[in-house]
């Protein structure tokens, strides 16, 4: 008897060197977008000026451990919810996550078209399941693109840049802009470039009125009456 | 029973404990209380040089001092053991010092309290001469420090490459110091070919960039520089061709390189061909004068606040200008020699201009800019403001130099620009004051405080002429220092250190 507890307490000793395997989301993988799906992507051919094509990276994150070898998944359009014409995009050609690896980017291409002049369509995207893949969290498993070629207001055009550099955003003021600069999409680590962009675009209205050839707003305004930034 | 025996054994050992002979050393022992001073609680240095400071002690008993060591310490390191401390910098900055009495048989440390040690940098102040030597593009500095009554010079030959390890690359131009906010000074050396101009921390001298990497796109084309100014909030390049380039300081304590230079050169109605930058104390004027040969007018850029710094706006006088003075917003067929800025007020200052007019006549004219952020006024003075210098020994390579803040223009003439002249503007009478005979002036400027004004040689000498109304009335003129072996000069500064003095 004394022998048998002298070897119950010898084998508790021992209980503390036993490897836990911790577990992950689940014992499957799952693939999602870092994008949520209530973050749609709003954008315009016009940005993009000569350009009939735009590749667009989509970045996937992947939730458990990482991959031994390549692992595929799917991404279909969600029809129901699509008003995009299938000649208006072309969908990833690769979809498989690399190995050894939490993120991953696969591209969409969305292409110009003569009727996108006249109206926005929208292109709805979802992560189906693969082989070994699964979609993941229900909000990062579907995406939204909005896109056209019509000119819309972007969104750096905020209130910094309407107060200090460019003034109120009017349709034919970033026409010019563009046509100034060369640029219509301003990524946000680019934002410092503003101040010069803007001022390039002031000295070309001023450059054209003394030309004689002053550009006017639809309102009867001299459009280098509004631009507030200094130089 | 075995389990009671072992209890029991276990207890007896610890019992036993108690019997061991505690053989520790409780005596007291009486400490040598010591007061420490310092000859100097706050000591300043110049890098590489040594700085001295004594201990001084007291001891609560004088007839026992002989069993204590000494330490100090700088910053956390043991540097001597002597009562004064030897200390060499060999960092720019300040750097705190210890004393520490250290009594030898109890091990007792009495520390006195902190003293300071600031190493300068040696390039603070002084002349700064660009050179071309042996081939090489040098930048020589002579400092001057006072001993008594006397002021002695140092001369520092080839900075540059004692801080950089290199060569400078290019050809040289002209140097410029400048400050931002509470940052600086730095050094924009102008230079021609090779990597481009480059700044300099004006404290170690070491490169900090070059003026090509400090464009949004890029060098603009064709580009090659003529004069920078360094405004509070708008820093302005200027080339060659007459075209300016911007950058706009956020914060100007943040220091100069925070933004970059538009690599698009300013617009303005009627565009401009810029051919002087006329620099002034910006922190009082608040502003930066421009002169547009293109539509021989004169420009002025705001910079006091960011609100209104790099707005261009024409000079617009709104009266009539007086009989046969040259209008500034129409200066016609009359060639700008020479503008400068002087009387700087806060809100203001007052310039002085030199025309060559188709005549080949030289008018000297002035007129006052008051500036803030709703006001940009010219005024012409009531007296004073137009005179005909054309009897001045005055020729195409002429150097022009206007005291700040005393009324006299020192100019550079004869046919080899080897006469060094005054031109004292309240008695109207112009002066040489030494003839080189042939040896070629190549820059002028006067140091800090304007009754010393430094010429240079196009042959490699660097003199410092007392320019004191004494010297300048009298006949002989006075020499205060010269030096020579500089190579083949180029420019001259005078470094003020900072933006307090500059250009005063």
């Amino acid at each position: 008897m004394e022998k048998l507890i002298y070897i119950f307490l010898f084998t508790l000793f021992f209980t503390g060197c036993k490897k836990e395997e911790i577990k992950f989301y689940s014992d499957k993988n799952y693939v999602q977008f870092v994008k949520s799906y209530a973050d749609s992507t709003v954008l315009s051919f016009f940005y993009y000026a000569g350009e009939n094509e735009i590749i667009i990276p989509i970045v996937l994150k992947l939730i458990g451990k990482p991959l031994q070898e390549s692992g595929q998944f799917k991404i279909s359009v969600v029809d129901e919810e699509t008003t995009a014409l299938p000649d208006y995009y072309k969908m990833p050609e690769k979809t498989f996550f690399k190995p050894g690896q939490y993120m991953d980017t696969v591209y969409l291409t969305l292409k110009n078209a003569p009727e996108l002049r006249n109206r926005e369509v929208r292109l709805v995207i979802e992560l189906q399941e693969g082989e070994i893949l699964y979609p993941g969290q229900f909000y990062y498993s579907r995406l939204i693109y909005r896109f056209s070629d019509l000119i819309l207001k972007p969104e750096w055009w905020d209130e910094l840049v309407e107060k200090s550099y460019l003034g109120k955003y009017s349709e034919k003021k970033f026409r010019y802009f563009m046509l100034a600069t060369g640029v219509g999409i301003i990524r946000d680590e680019e934002r410092d470039k503003l101040w010069a962009l803007s001022l390039k675009f002031k000295y070309y209205l001023r450059k054209l009125k003394d030309e004689g050839r002053p550009v006017i707003e639809d309102n009867g305004m001299d459009m280098l009456d509004g631009i507030p930034v200094l130089g | 029973m075995k389990s009671k025996i072992i209890f029991i054994g276990v207890l007896n050992i610890l019992l036993l404990y108690g019997c061991l002979k505690d053989k520790g050393n409780y005596d007291y022992k009486e400490i040598n209380k010591v007061k420490i001073y310092y000859s100097a609680y706050t000591a300043f240095a110049i890098l590489g040089d040594a700085v001295e400071i004594e201990a001084i002690l007291r001891f609560e008993n004088k007839s026992d001092t002989t069993r204590f060591k000494y330490e100090w310490n700088v910053n956390g390191e043991i540097v001597s053991h002597g009562k004064v401390l030897k200390y060499v910098g060999k960092q720019i900055g300040s750097f705190y010092g210890q004393f520490t009495v250290i009594d030898t048989i109890t091990g007792f440390r009495q520390i006195g309290r902190n003293v300071m040690i600031v190493v300068n940098s040696p390039y603070n102040k002084g002349w700064a001469i660009l050179s071309k030597k042996n081939g090489q593009t040098e930048i020589s500095q002579i400092n001057l420090k006072t001993q008594g009554t006397d002021v002695v010079y140092y001369p520092f030959y080839n900075i540059y490459k004692t801080a950089n390890e290199e060569n400078i690359q290019g050809e040289p131009i002209a140097l410029v110091e400048h400050y931002s906010g509470s940052k600086g000074p730095e050094i924009l050396v102008m230079l021609e070919g090779g990597e481009g101009s480059m700044e300099l921390d004006g404290k170690t001298m070491k490169r900090t960039i070059y003026t090509s990497q400090e464009f949004i796109d890029g060098y603009p084309e064709d580009f090659s520089i003529k004069d920078v100014s360094y405004l509070q909030y708008t820093n302005v390049i200027l080339d060659r061709k007459g075209n300016i380039y911007t950058r706009y300081i956020k914060k100007p304590n943040n220091g100069f390189h925070q933004t970059a230079y538009n690599s698009t050169p300013v617009y303005i109605p009627k565009g401009m061909k810029i051919t002087h930058l006329i620099h002034s104390n910006f922190n009082k004027t608040n502003h930066l004068m421009m002169f547009d040969e293109k539509n021989r007018r004169f420009l002025v850029m705001g910079s006091g606040t960011p609100s209104h710094s790099g707005e261009i706006s024409e000079l617009f006088y709104n009266a009539e200008y007086p009989q046969n003075y040259i209008p500034l917003d129409n200066t016609g067929e009359n060639k700008l020699l020479y503008a400068s800025a002087y009387n700087q007020i806060f809100g203001g200052c007052e310039y002085m201009v030199i025309f060559k007019t188709p005549e080949n006549k030289y008018i000297y004219q002035t007129f006052a800019v008051e500036f803030g952020s709703s006001l940009k006024k010219l005024r012409i003075p009531s007296k004073d403001f137009y005179k005909d210098i054309s009897e001045a020994d005055i020729t195409d390579k002429t150097i022009f130099w206007r005291l700040k803040t005393r009324n006299f223009l020192f100019f550079t003439g004869g046919i080899d620009n080897d006469i060094l002249y005054y031109y004292d503007i309240d008695r109207e009478k112009i002066k040489a004051i030494d003839h080189f005979e042939g040896r070629e002036i190549v820059s002028i400027h006067p140091k800090s405080g304007n009754l010393e004004m430094g010429v240079c040689l196009k042959d490699g000498e660097f003199r410092v002429y007392d320019i004191t109304l004494e010297t300048l009335l009298s006949d002989t003129p006075v020499i205060l220092y010269e030096e020579s072996g500089f190579g083949e000069i180029v420019h001259l500064i005078w470094r003020y250190g900072n933006s307090g003095y500059i250009l005063n």
